[in-house]
């Protein structure tokens, strides 16, 4: 669709955080923060409860406008975008899973798992095709015609995955992705995420509590009171 | 557990659950008190117009005296004069008592010759610049009031007056002995008006149960979700039952409360009306104590008896609520059932001479049994209907709002199948009704046929009759010309109404076509006759006006039924989405455009309302043709206003869908996607 920014930033970081604050009242969630992140990289976020990771991921993604700092998309300024601009990008080129409660319930899983296809104006038949393929990989095709309140949490964090994944996004944003999972399942669903952003070169960019699934990354970046506190390569 | 400490608990139950619970505590108790007080209401103008019409049968006439009788001794005679002054119905009653004569409600004794005893409206008349034309047609001087217990309507243009017999051609024969009023009081609903009151008032509480449902149903999840963390807690299951109970009891009583009060809000701010403070006396317009207190006492036991049946449904684990797996939706045994019905209508419209051949009550058995069969049929079958519309949107459509929006009512189909319901019955009864009015407005304008001669009367001409000419001598209709403004008189056989009598009972006046002309002439006419203009004619002739008001009482009805209902389809429809607010804000995050979010409202929205004004229309349309067939009369199909329906509730998907925006905006906020 057009109004998808293009234009490639030479060089640098895909997406770039400089210096972004964000207060709640009286709490600095964020407190002058600043991230790169490259492209097909995968970074965990780690720290502790209320550290302000969520609030960080949400303004990565254009979702929630800091108080000040930019955010640069391919070296683009998301707050220089309109609204619909920004709903266009987060549409065709960013995925989404979250802890819980993300799949419409009145939908179907392939339904869920098309919608961000036919959003971007695909078919239907052709969207629930891809999707089924894709609950196939994932191995839940057997859920496929069956809504969230049939389904497992596992199942449906799959199904939440399949639908991170099925745009082709360039970057997924993942915040605790398994944190409702038990940790069979959870590492179950962080490989077939992972797996298939490495197969596809796609950054990702998640949020986790466990160094377990943390030691999935490229990268871990552990976020203290609003800032970054400590870098580490995982070899 | 103490009593006291477990109707805390209840308490707890019902308004602990933040904003969510406080709106469905309101909601329902707002519902109820609209139903309370439009009960409460109804029953009070039902007293009201039961006293007025015990008071006005009151005054009949009792015996007519044997010709050549004279008058007893200890007896009243009466005689009636239906009049009008100046566009206003006038009513007089001429009195003459012998010896200890029974007296009429309102006065202290029978009136002696020359006197008037007078309505406040009549007297009101009476001052007014123009009253010295009226005061010949009394024919004394006022003596006095008529006191409030001898008048139907606190306005009543109404007077008693003192005769002696021989007196302005009132003769002992048509005069009619009165003997304490009439036992019986004559309704003054005519069968077509009844029908439309009848559907009136159901059409107006019908809504109002929805809405209560409605509210009872909102956030539900919740709802469970907090019911289960009691039961975690230790309650057990019929504990949880008795704290539902509690809550629902709770909110009947501020139903009722808030009901009683909206009543009097309603009663105070209606006799500010003038028509209403002129029609009804605000001492009656109250509902009687026993009618009143069962109002108080069936609603709020209703309401307690639906949540504890609802609440049967429910199993409330300590671990939530079972999951929920889709269950099929049943309808099609509704479908056989209202086409049971159809069938029978359907036989009997072929049949109708052998229908109506049978004795009595076995034609309206027929008709009303294969009626109420097709209606049941249509309540059972609607819902299912609309989820089938719903669900086969939702698998075939290529467009993503609606696909969500079928979607969304497929799955939780509940308040969406109640509107549906409710509705498709209305369009139906609203249907039917005003066809049935409309056939009884067309026969009654069919009684007050006008003969073809008047029409043809310049606009200046008044036709002055007198009743019981063998009395009267019409001859003195001639006796008109010497009456200011006339112009001249003629006398004919015809008789406006299309009879032609042996003499001539009428004169054609022609006038300079001043009001105060024709007023003269009713004052020379007298008591054994009127005169009217020739527009009155014309216009008894047309009977528009019964129309009209049916269509105005049927579209206010309507509009009521639509109003209460778009509110409950817009508490669900926000609703919905507060339960489901995470999602949608995922919804945003993945990209979907505000515009998708608000199609998918439109379409959940105007799917049931679609439906149910489909099938109610042809249900209407079904009932109008086969009904009229059995009973053999001409039927009038009510096409207009079904399409004037349509485009209420195009308006009101509309609206609905617009009043759904701003939530609509709200799911978009960043922060629900935080972890609650
Ligand atoms: N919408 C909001 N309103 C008020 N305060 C908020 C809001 N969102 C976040 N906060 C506050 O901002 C701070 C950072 O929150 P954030 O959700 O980013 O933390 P987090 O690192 O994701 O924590 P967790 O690991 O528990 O998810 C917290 O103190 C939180 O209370
Ligand atoms: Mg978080």
């Amino acid at each position: 669709m057009s109004g998808t920014p293009t234009i490639e930033g030479a060089g640098g970081p895909l997406v770039h955080a400089e210096g972004l604050t964000k207060r709640f009242g009286a709490t600095v969630a964020l407190d002058g923060l600043t991230l790169g992140v490259a492209g097909g990289e995968i970074l965990a976020l780690l720290g502790p409860s209320g550290s302000g990771k969520s609030t960080l991921l949400l303004c990565l993604a254009g979702i929630l406008r800091p108080d000040s700092g930019t955010v640069r998309y391919r070296g683009q300024a998301l707050s220089d975008m309109a609204d619909a601009v920004l709903t266009c990008l987060r549409r065709e080129e960013f995925g989404f899973v979250f802890q819980f409660g993300q799949l419409v319930p009145d939908l179907t899983a392939v339904e869920n798992v098309s919608l961000p296809l036919q959003l971007s104006g695909q078919k239907r038949g052709l969207a629930e095709e891809r999707a089924l393929a894709l609950l196939t990989k994932l191995e839940v095709e057997d859920r496929a015609g069956k809504r969230v309140g049939e389904m497992s949490g596992g199942q449906a964090q799959r199904v939440a995955v399949a639908r991170a994944l099925i745009a082709e996004p360039k970057v997924i944003f993942a915040d605790e992705p398994t944190g409702s999972l038990d940790s069979l399942n959870g590492e179950v669903v962080m490989g077939l995420l992972l797996a298939a952003a490495r197969e596809r070169g796609t950054t990702v960019v998640l949020v986790t509590h466990e160094p377990r699934i943390a030691a999935y990354a490229d990268r871990e970046v552990v976020v203290r009171d609003g800032r970054i506190s400590q870098h580490a390569v995982v070899p | 557990m103490n009593l006291l400490r477990f109707l805390g608990l209840g308490g707890r139950v019902a308004l602990s659950g933040g904003r969510g619970s406080l709106a469905r505590v309101a909601l329902m108790a707002a519902g109820i008190g609209l139903g309370v007080a439009l009960l409460l209401g109804s029953l009070a103008f039902d007293h009201a117009i039961q006293a007025g019409a015990v008071r006005e049968a009151a005054r009949y006439p009792g015996a007519q005296l044997a010709p050549d009788e004279p008058q007893p001794m200890n007896s009243t005679l009466m005689w009636e004069w239906r009049t009008t002054f100046e566009g206003h119905d006038v009513w007089l009653i001429a009195l003459h008592g012998r010896g200890r004569a029974p007296v009429p409600p309102g006065i202290t004794g029978v009136p002696s010759t020359g006197q008037v005893f007078v309505s406040p409206g009549l007297a009101t008349l009476l001052d007014s610049p123009s009253g010295s034309l009226l005061a010949p047609r009394l024919g004394g001087s006022v003596a006095g009031p008529i006191e409030p217990d001898g008048l139907v309507t606190p306005s009543e243009i109404f007077g008693y007056v003192g005769v002696r017999p021989g007196l302005k051609g009132l003769s002992l024969v048509d005069g009619q002995l009165y003997t304490g009023g009439s036992k019986q009081s004559f309704s003054m609903l005519t069968p077509g008006s009844l029908i439309v009151l009848g559907l009136a008032i159901l059409a107006f509480l019908f809504p109002v149960a929805l809405f209560v449902i409605t509210a009872t149903r909102l956030s539900t999840a919740t709802r469970e979700a907090r019911l289960a963390a009691i039961r975690l807690a230790g309650a057990t299951n019929v504990q949880v039952r008795g704290m539902i109970a509690i809550e629902a009891a709770m909110v009947a009583v501020l139903g009722a409360i808030i009901g009683c009060l909206l009543f009097l809000l309603g009663r105070t701010m209606s006799l500010k009306i003038s028509a209403v403070a002129a029609g009804w006396f605000p001492s009656e317009l109250w509902p009687q104590p026993v009618a009143a207190a069962a109002v108080l006492l069936i609603v709020p036991a209703l309401v307690l008896l639906v949540a504890l049946v609802g609440s049967r449904r429910m199993i409330v684990s300590p671990l939530g609520l079972v999951r929920r797996t889709r269950r099929r939706r049943r309808g099609a045994a509704w479908v056989c059932v209202g086409l049971a019905g159809a069938l029978a209508l359907g036989f009997a419209a072929l049949g109708h001479a052998w229908v109506m051949r049978q004795r009595s009550p076995i034609p309206g058995v027929i008709i009303v049994g294969a009626g109420l069969l097709f209606l049941a049929g249509l309540v059972g079958e609607a819902g299912w209907v609309s989820w089938l519309v719903a669900r086969v949107v939702g698998s075939r459509t290529r467009s993503v709002s609606a696909q969500l929006g079928a979607r969304r009512m497929e799955a939780d189909p509940g308040s969406a199948n109640r509107v549906v319901a409710g509705i498709a019955v209305l369009v139906t009864l609203v249907g039917l009704g005003q066809a049935v009015a409309l056939a009884d407005a067309r026969d009654r304008s069919g009684m007050t046929y006008v003969a073809p001669w008047v029409r043809d009367l310049p606009a200046t001409i008044v036709i002055a009759e007198v009743f019981d000419y063998p009395v009267v001598d019409p001859a003195s209709l001639l006796n008109l010309i010497a009456v200011p403004g006339v112009l001249s008189v003629r006398l004919t056989r015809q008789e406006p109404s299309g009879g032609v009598t042996l003499k001539p009972s009428s004169a054609i006046v022609a006038t300079d076509g001043e009001p105060a002309t024709l007023e003269r002439i009713r004052n020379a006419v007298g008591w054994r006759g009127d005169a009217q203009p020739v527009s009155f004619w014309r216009s008894r002739a047309s009977a528009g006006a019964t129309e009209r008001t049916v269509a105005h009482v049927a579209q206010a009805i309507s509009l009521v039924i639509l109003l209460v209902t778009a509110a409950s389809l817009l508490v669900s429809t926000v609703d919905g989405m507060m339960e489901r607010r995470r999602p949608l804000a995922v919804l945003s995050a993945i990209g979907a455009r505000r515009s998708t979010l608000r199609r998918s409202i439109l379409v959940q929205v105007a799917i049931p309302l679609a439906v149910a004004l489909g099938l109610g229309a042809s249900g209407a349309i079904f009932l109008t043709v086969t009904v009229f067939h059995v009973i053999g009369e001409r039927g009038l199909l009510p096409l207009r206003p079904l399409a004037e329906l349509t485009v209420a509730v195009g308006v009101v998907v509309l609206a609905v869908t617009g009043l759904a925006m701003p939530w609509a905006g709200w799911t978009r906020r960043a922060d629900l996607l935080h972890a609650e």
